[in-house]
């Protein structure tokens, strides 16, 4: 029973912090898919620089390019834990860092599909046997600034969560989610960690 | 209408009536902001501000406010509330505290200190435009003498939705971002950097 409750409370956070996705997760009908476009990048793949520099880190998640502090809250321990891991820095701080270097991480929810209450309720009203589906866009972009004043270089990437409601099949540009949860955090590992490799990659970051 | 036929129609309405008591759940509730955390954008205000580091005093309602203001906004049968002390100029408070740790420039032992006294807090999601601002009185005090003393304030508007469980997020969203915004008016402000040069 507590376990179920502890589900409940995690889905009702989650409606708070990402709404409509939460909502259809809380109504039980819809399935959650990852966009298969954009996939996880190990940290062995990226460009190390020779000597790992410490770094403030800022996180920011967004919705339609507001800041939504409570989705920040949820998904800024995991963000961090991954830029940690990434070896590209040798220390994260969230305060002030020796040298001064700054990364910027935003990740911004851009909804691909404007009309999503509208489809989830014609699925409802039809109990589930008009199938529709939304997608939801995430742009995460990355600012790194090495030193006070120095120029900042950054990097872009994009990833999507597909959301199927009634009876309508997958996307065939989706890998299928136990759980909005598990789709949130598998799209928040992908799409950070291409951004990360395509900071490493950039000639100015050393 | 077979018996088969009725368990699936069942069956498939479980999942319609779990989302009409998630509307009904989503009625009178309370939505606490999310915790402060740094801005980028003000850290770099605050490095381009040229100011000394400061330490921050107490933040309370401004006297003669309602002392409704501090505690709770009401949206569309929902009530906002602050996650420090349950009160809006702790939160505000905080914001400031969470910018200036983030910008290197907080100190508790600082002889010019901050304090604030929220004077305006609202935010409405009608039907077609919503509209959030928040307002303080910003008094910056060093070794006894006030050297700032100013109202500053901050607003946003935009597209509301019909839909509440798009449009109070949203809402609430933008209300939660104007006391970043508000922390960068006073970073921003010449006579601030004025009365705090480094």
């Amino acid at each position: 029973m507590s376990r179920s409750i502890s589900r409940f409370q995690t889905l009702l956070n989650l409606a708070r912090a990402i709404p409509m996705l939460g909502l259809l997760a809380l109504t039980g009908c819809a399935s959650f898919y990852v966009d298969t476009a954009t996939k996880e990048i190990p940290a062995d793949a990226y460009k190390k620089p020779a000597s790992p520099h410490p770094v403030q880190v800022v996180f920011e998640f967004q919705t339609k390019g507001v800041a939504n502090a409570r989705a920040t809250q949820y998904l800024a321990p995991l963000v961090m834990e991954q830029i940690k891991g990434s070896g590209l820095f040798s220390e994260l701080k969230t305060t002030p860092v020796e040298g001064g270097a700054l990364l910027s991480v935003v990740l911004n929810n851009v909804p691909l599909t404007d009309d999503a209450f509208s489809k989830g309720f014609v699925t409802g009203m039809t109990f589930g046997l008009a199938g529709s589906q939304v997608s939801d866009g995430y742009v995460c972009t990355m600012k790194y600034i090495a030193r006070p004043q120095a120029p900042a270089i950054s990097s872009t990437a994009r990833h999507a969560i597909h959301t199927v409601m009634g009876a309508k099949d997958g996307p065939a540009n989706g890998t299928k989610m136990d759980s909005l949860d598990m789709a949130v955090k598998t799209m928040t590992r992908q799409v950070v960690s291409t951004a990360l490799d395509e900071l490493s990659r950039d000639p100015e970051f050393k | 209408m077979t018996a088969r036929a009725l368990m699936v129609l069942r069956r498939r309405s479980l999942p319609a009536l779990a989302g009409m008591a998630l509307v009904w759940l989503a009625g009178c509730a309370q939505l606490p902001l999310g915790e402060p955390t740094a801005s980028f954008g003000n850290i770099g205000k605050a490095g381009m501000s040229g100011t000394a580091p400061v330490s921050v005093g107490p933040f309370r309602p401004s006297p003669g406010v309602s002392p409704a203001l501090d505690k709770g906004l009401s949206v569309r049968s929902n009530t906002v509330v602050s996650p420090i002390d349950a009160s809006f100029a702790q939160y505000l408070r905080q914001t400031l505290v969470t910018d200036l740790q983030a910008a290197g420039l907080y100190d508790p032992a600082s002889p010019t200190r901050v304090s604030g006294f929220l004077t305006d807090s609202t935010l409405d999601v009608p039907l077609d435009t919503g509209h959030a601002s928040l307002g303080a009185r910003f008094v910056v005090v060093r070794l006894g003498k006030t050297v700032y003393d100013k109202e500053l304030k901050a607003s946003a508007s935009w597209p509301s939705s019909f839909v509440g469980m798009e449009a109070i997020p949203t809402g609430v969203n933008q209300y939660a971002a104007l006391y970043h915004m508000l922390v960068g008016k006073l970073l921003d402000d010449p006579d601030y950097r004025t009365a705090n040069p480094k």
